[in-house]
């Protein structure tokens, strides 16, 4: 079975290298993005198994994303796990997520990340 | 009041009577000046403006009444008692209708005039003390920077001050005698004053209220206070709402929200960053480790973390003291209490710790922020596990009571030292002991609970004795 394929989409570089590394580590084959809209363009590119996905971005935002692809038929299948903003130490619960969005996200993980925590969810997802 | 002897004329055309009246009264220290005439005596008040008048009815040339009428035109406050026989006490009536202050019948004995003239004077003087006073209290009210308006008990405004004109745009004509209703835009300083008109007990905090002129940046924000106004018999007899621009305090509040914002913002990102690669780094997936390697890469991972959970409890403090943290709404305690809990479980299992749950069912809702309420469970139960030993027991009590809903967070850990238990609820307040010396923590999370119940108009309490644990209680009214 050829290797799952996972794309990272974080505008900051050093953490979408740290979580490359983890995954890669892992034996999954890593795409790196680093806006929203580059994010979008890669995916239709090559379909990802699964998406890690950053709220705070620029051009377009996690959110937006997450909504365009849960939007869409072709990607709605796709896990998405969601990067949440930094803050509120609420936003480990699932209860402010879901609160506005129309689109959810698979799974979150609130900011500053736990590697391993995201290989699991990954793992669970894919 | 002067030490200077009063100054009473006497105006009479019997010379016999003012000889008699300028003995007694000069014997009681008064100064007496005297007029033969009407006429005459319209230039000694002119020239002495003499305290007291005392007038015959009677006179040739101009009598009394004529007197009295002229001399109160050009002196309106000038006090007077008139002087006449028992054949015209009409007339005196007819002149204490027009305005003098008493009268005298002839005959009469020295202790009644000295009786008379004392009140007369008592009387002018107390007078003069209140208009004294009505205009040393306008000119205050007026000269005052913040807006102040003052209603009757009817809601109609009897004073509006320039500053609070000012503010609404609008005449004094406009606005006196106007129900507050329409004087006043803001609903919520009409709540606060038809309470304080309904004569509610109400504590010095709900008394007031917050408002707003203008939606853009340059929107004023004022404070607004309310107080009743009582009567001897402890009525409501009308009310002020005084109005104190805080739109400096609030300018600067949001900027230092702002400001914390970006700071947690900015250093969370590269601290995400960080984390990320030292815990690669510590899983040797950039190569092995030495196991000093490892356990230092370990220890750097922990203090970052202690640095991201200080940004996290700044921003939620900054975000609530904004008001930014959701929507009010009502909210259903109970199943944000097992939101919570979802997330707290795994610590708590992992400490080997019970954590007992006890909600009561069809609890009335609480008007507040859901993410705030949140974050009190969040804050109080993760504290109770974070410090209480290895095995330990948590506990977490909902329930109400009367219109109040009761939240419990026991455990039986350390406990806090009666000294400390103030303290606590201050920011970055944490109780230093050797055996809680290996916790980290931010100094933050008691504030955020405090500041959370005190925004839901809720009371935080603290029973904790060394070594038997703590036990928070926190009550918030139902909505």
């Amino acid at each position: 079975m050829a290797e799952k394929y996972v794309l990272v989409v974080d505008d900051d570089l050093d953490l979408v290298e740290a979580i490359a590394t983890n995954l890669g580590a892992r034996g999954y084959e890593v795409g790196k993005a680093y806006d929203g809209e580059e994010g979008l363009e890669s995916i239709k590119e090559r379909r990802p198994d699964l998406v890690v996905l950053d709220v705070m971005m620029p051009k377009k935002d996690g959110y937006q994303v997450c909504e365009e692809l849960k939007n869409s038929d072709e990607f709605r299948d796709i896990p998405v796990i969601l990067l949440t903003a930094v803050g509120s130490a609420v936003s480990s619960t699932s209860y402010t997520h879901r609160d506005g969005m129309t689109n959810e996200a698979d799974e979150y993980v609130a900011k500053p990340v736990d590697l391993d925590r995201v290989a699991e969810l990954v793992a669970e997802l894919i | 009041m002067s030490q200077t002897a009063r100054r009473i004329l006497v105006v009479d055309d019997e010379q016999r009577v003012r000889q008699a009246i300028e003995r007694v009264l000069g014997e009681s220290g008064y100064e007496i000046i005297t007029a033969s005439d009407g006429r005459q005596g319209l230039e000694m008040v002119a020239a002495h403006a003499p305290d007291l008048v005392l007038v015959d009815l009677m006179m040739p040339v101009m009598d009394g009444m004529e007197f009295l009428d002229q001399a109160r035109r050009r002196y309106p406050g000038l006090s007077s008692v008139v002087i006449t026989g028992f054949a015209t006490l009409d007339k005196a009536v007819e002149a204490m209708k027009q305005g003098a202050d008493d009268f005298l019948a002839k005959p009469f004995k020295p202790r009644e005039l000295k009786l008379v003239v004392e009140r007369a004077l008592k009387r002018a003087a107390t007078l003069q003390d209140i208009s004294i006073e009505k205009s040393r209290t306008r000119a205050l009210i007026n000269a005052m920077s913040n807006g102040v308006l003052v209603v009757n008990p009817d809601g109609e405004a009897v004073l509006a001050n320039p500053a609070l004109l000012n503010l609404l745009e609008r005449k004094e004509e406009g606005v006196i005698g106007q129900p507050y209703q329409e004087v006043v835009p803001w609903a919520e300083v009409k709540m606060c004053l038809a309470a304080t008109l309904r004569g509610e007990e109400r504590k010095p905090e709900q008394a007031r209220c917050v408002c707003r002129q203008g939606d853009d940046e340059d929107a004023l924000h004022f404070q607004v206070s309310c107080a009743p106004f009582h009567d001897a018999r402890n009525a409501v007899v009308g009310a002020v709402a005084v109005f104190d621009d805080v739109t400096a305090w609030h300018r600067l509040d949001q900027y230092k929200s702002q400001f914390v914002t970006t700071v947690a913002h900015d250093i969370v990102s590269p601290l995400a960053a960080v984390q990320g690669q030292l815990q690669n780094l510590g899983k040797g997936l950039l190569g092995p480790l030495e196991e000093a390697q490892t356990v230092l890469v370990e220890r750097a991972r922990t203090r970052l973390q202690g640095v991201a959970d200080l940004c996290r409890d700044l921003l939620d403090l900054s975000k609530i003291e904004a008001g930014a943290m959701g929507q009010q709404s009502r909210l259903d305690l109970a199943p944000l209490v097992q939101e919570a809990l979802k997330v707290l479980g795994g610590p708590a299992e992992a400490k080997g710790q019970s954590l007992a749950v006890e909600l009561a069912s069809g609890l009335p809702p609480v008007l507040g922020v859901a993410e705030e309420f949140l974050d009190v469970v969040l804050n109080l139960v993760g504290n109770a596990i974070k410090y209480t030993q290895d095995g330990g027991e948590i506990s977490l009590r909902l329930w109400a009571e009367g219109s109040e809903l009761l939240l419990e967070v026991a455990d039986n850990g350390p406990g806090i030292p009666p000294e400390e238990q103030d303290a606590v609820f201050k920011r970055f307040h944490r109780v230093r002991t050797p055996e809680n010396r290996h916790i980290t923590g931010t100094g933050l999370g008691l504030a955020i609970v405090k500041r959370v119940v005190d925004n839901l108009h809720g009371k935080l309490s603290l029973r904790s004795q060394p070594g038997q644990g703590c036990r928070f209680l926190v009550s918030l009214p139902a909505a």
